[in-house]
């Protein structure tokens, strides 16, 4: 079941970091680091948020996400966070 | 008993800079009042009776002093000056005066000598206790609720009070529309944090179109001003999708209008395509774009940084492909400009193709991050209250003496409208200028 979630995060995420980014999803890592290897501002990173909470419905506050370096941790907090109902 | 809620009056641009009428060929924008005081108001007790004061109509006289068993005045900083004015004059009546709103929250010993309660922070919550010490005599000093207004209990504002106010000489088109209250994060000029709190709370749908659809039935376009809507924060984005979704299927029997979305190049420049065809598909045919406080236009414009220009050109392009009307309002005299700040931001509003804009004087509101910093810094030279409007000079600029920018800031509202006197024919719409 998490592995699901996680898989369709990652799907989704990388669909939305390659139009933020223009690269081809396959180039992108898990491993990637949003700033310093997908070079996305703090606004981008907060745009990123923006789409793929709207997309799962997700209420995220500022402190879910304080700690996001890369791709994984994005992918692995909001499965978190989807599965201990945090749903808005 | 009467309660008179009172809007004390301030300052507008061409107040504090009469010539500025001989430049700009716009109508003055006098806006509505703030939606403070007809959301509390909302909160008394149905048993007592509310009366409302717009002193910027209907001003307050010492030898005519309006009759009532309480006066409540709610304003912000522009408007401080007049209102401990009208605090002790109404205070010869001998009735209990109270003051809120922002700036009484930010400075509640400032206005406390001129009033018989201070209330600090939302005055919803604590509104109906003061409805209930007035009367049995045991109005305290000051109100402060423990925890920020649950905004799903709260009653739509009453709105019928402004509305019942308007007359042939006042009566604004738009009135200000409020999805929610608060904000995480701490921009140097914006006082929503230290007011509202750090995290964002949403008014309920139904609250929100209740209040929509009450202005609507009156012919009036409604506006919004929180650009928390594009964020992930706390599902702002999600809900303010919801109600565009919601005014997109609204039947004419609503005739729900936006005017105007108020937001900032950053956030525009990202969001997503799709919120910008649903805002445009909701009728919204205007983002009203705050310059000067973001670091795209502060890097622009203070400092001329090219990759800066040109996301903030990018920006201009994405309002006009998507058809929604960019109308700037730049705001000067931030530490990072220099005096070439005047010339570039001419020059980028000639390039962009701006129709309207506005001007501002960076303006170190009490209770946001960019007082405390100039305070601590010693460079506030002035606490005229009515002088904080955006149109004045009130603390050392970093990079120019305080006569550079004000003579700077004149010289954007002259040269942006030298070529555009044909707007002197143009619809309301279109040739109307908040200065």
């Amino acid at each position: 079941m998490s592995e699901t979630i996680e898989e369709q995060f990652r799907i989704d995420l990388l669909d939305i970091l390659s139009k933020l980014v223009g690269l081809e999803p396959d180039k992108i890592k898990n491993a990637d680091r949003l700033r310093e290897d997908l070079g996305l501002d703090s606004l981008q990173s907060m745009e990123l948020l923006s789409r793929i909470s709207d997309k799962y419905e997700l209420d995220l506050e500022v402190e879910d996400v304080m700690n996001v370096v890369t791709v994984d941790d994005v992918i692995k907090q909001l499965a978190e966070l989807l599965r201990s109902g945090k749903p808005g | 008993m009467k309660i008179l809620f009172i809007y004390p009056s301030f300052e507008r641009h061409a107040q504090s800079h009469p010539e500025l009428k001989s430049f700009v060929p716009c109508n003055e924008y006098i806006g509505p009042p703030s939606l403070g005081i007809a959301s509390v108001a909302a909160c008394t007790p149905p048993e007592m009776e509310v009366a409302f004061q717009d002193d910027r109509i209907h001003p307050v006289k010492e030898n005519n002093l309006p009759e009532a068993d309480l006066y409540a005045l709610s304003f912000f900083t522009p408007a401080a000056t007049r209102a401990i004015e009208i605090g002790q004059m109404l205070r010869q009546t001998g009735r209990p005066v109270i003051m809120g709103g922002i700036f009484p929250t930010m400075m509640p010993d400032e206005v406390a000598p001129h009033c018989d309660a201070v209330v600090i922070g939302e005055g919803e919550p604590v509104w109906p206790q003061i409805c209930q010490d007035v009367p049995r005599g045991n109005l305290k000093p000051r109100y402060q609720a423990d925890a920020p207004a649950d905004l799903a209990a709260l009653p739509p504002p009453l709105v019928n009070l402004y509305l019942q106010a308007e007359n042939d000489s006042f009566s604004p088109d738009d009135y200000p529309l409020q999805l929610s209250r608060g904000c995480p994060f701490a921009c140097t000029s914006c006082v929503v944090p230290s007011v509202m709190g750090r995290k964002i709370r949403h008014f309920p749908l139904e609250t929100v179109w209740a209040t929509l659809t009450e202005f609507s039935k009156a012919g009036k376009i409604c506006s919004l001003t929180e650009d928390t809507s594009f964020m992930f924060v706390s599902g702002a984005r999600r809900r303010f999708r919801t109600f565009l979704k919601k005014l997109i299927e609204s039947g004419p029997e609503i005739n729900a209008r936006l005017s105007y979305i108020g937001t900032s190049m950053p956030l525009l420049i990202n969001v997503d395509e799709a919120i910008l065809v649903e805002a445009r598909n909701a009728g919204i045919g205007r983002f009203y774009l705050v310059c000067g406080f973001d670091p795209i236009t502060q890097e622009a414009f203070g400092q001329g940084d090219r990759n800066a220009t040109l996301k903030a050109e990018e920006c201009i392009k994405r309002c006009h492909e998507f058809g929604i009307e960019p109308y700037i309002s730049i705001l000067v005299g931030n530490d990072g400009d220099d005096e070439g700040i005047f010339d570039r931001v001419l020059e980028f509003t000639q390039k962009t193709k701006i129709q309207i804009a506005e001007f501002a004087v960076a303006t170190p509101y009490p209770g946001t991050p960019s007082w405390k910093r100039l305070l601590y810094q010693d460079r506030i030279i002035d606490r005229t209250w009515e002088r904080y409007n955006d149109a004045n000079v009130v603390f050392r600029p970093a990079q120019m003496s305080p006569e550079r920018l004000q003579e700077g800031y004149l010289t954007l509202w002259r040269e942006f409208y030298q070529d555009k006197q044909h707007l002197k024919d143009a619809e309301k719409n279109k040739r109307t200028v908040q200065f």
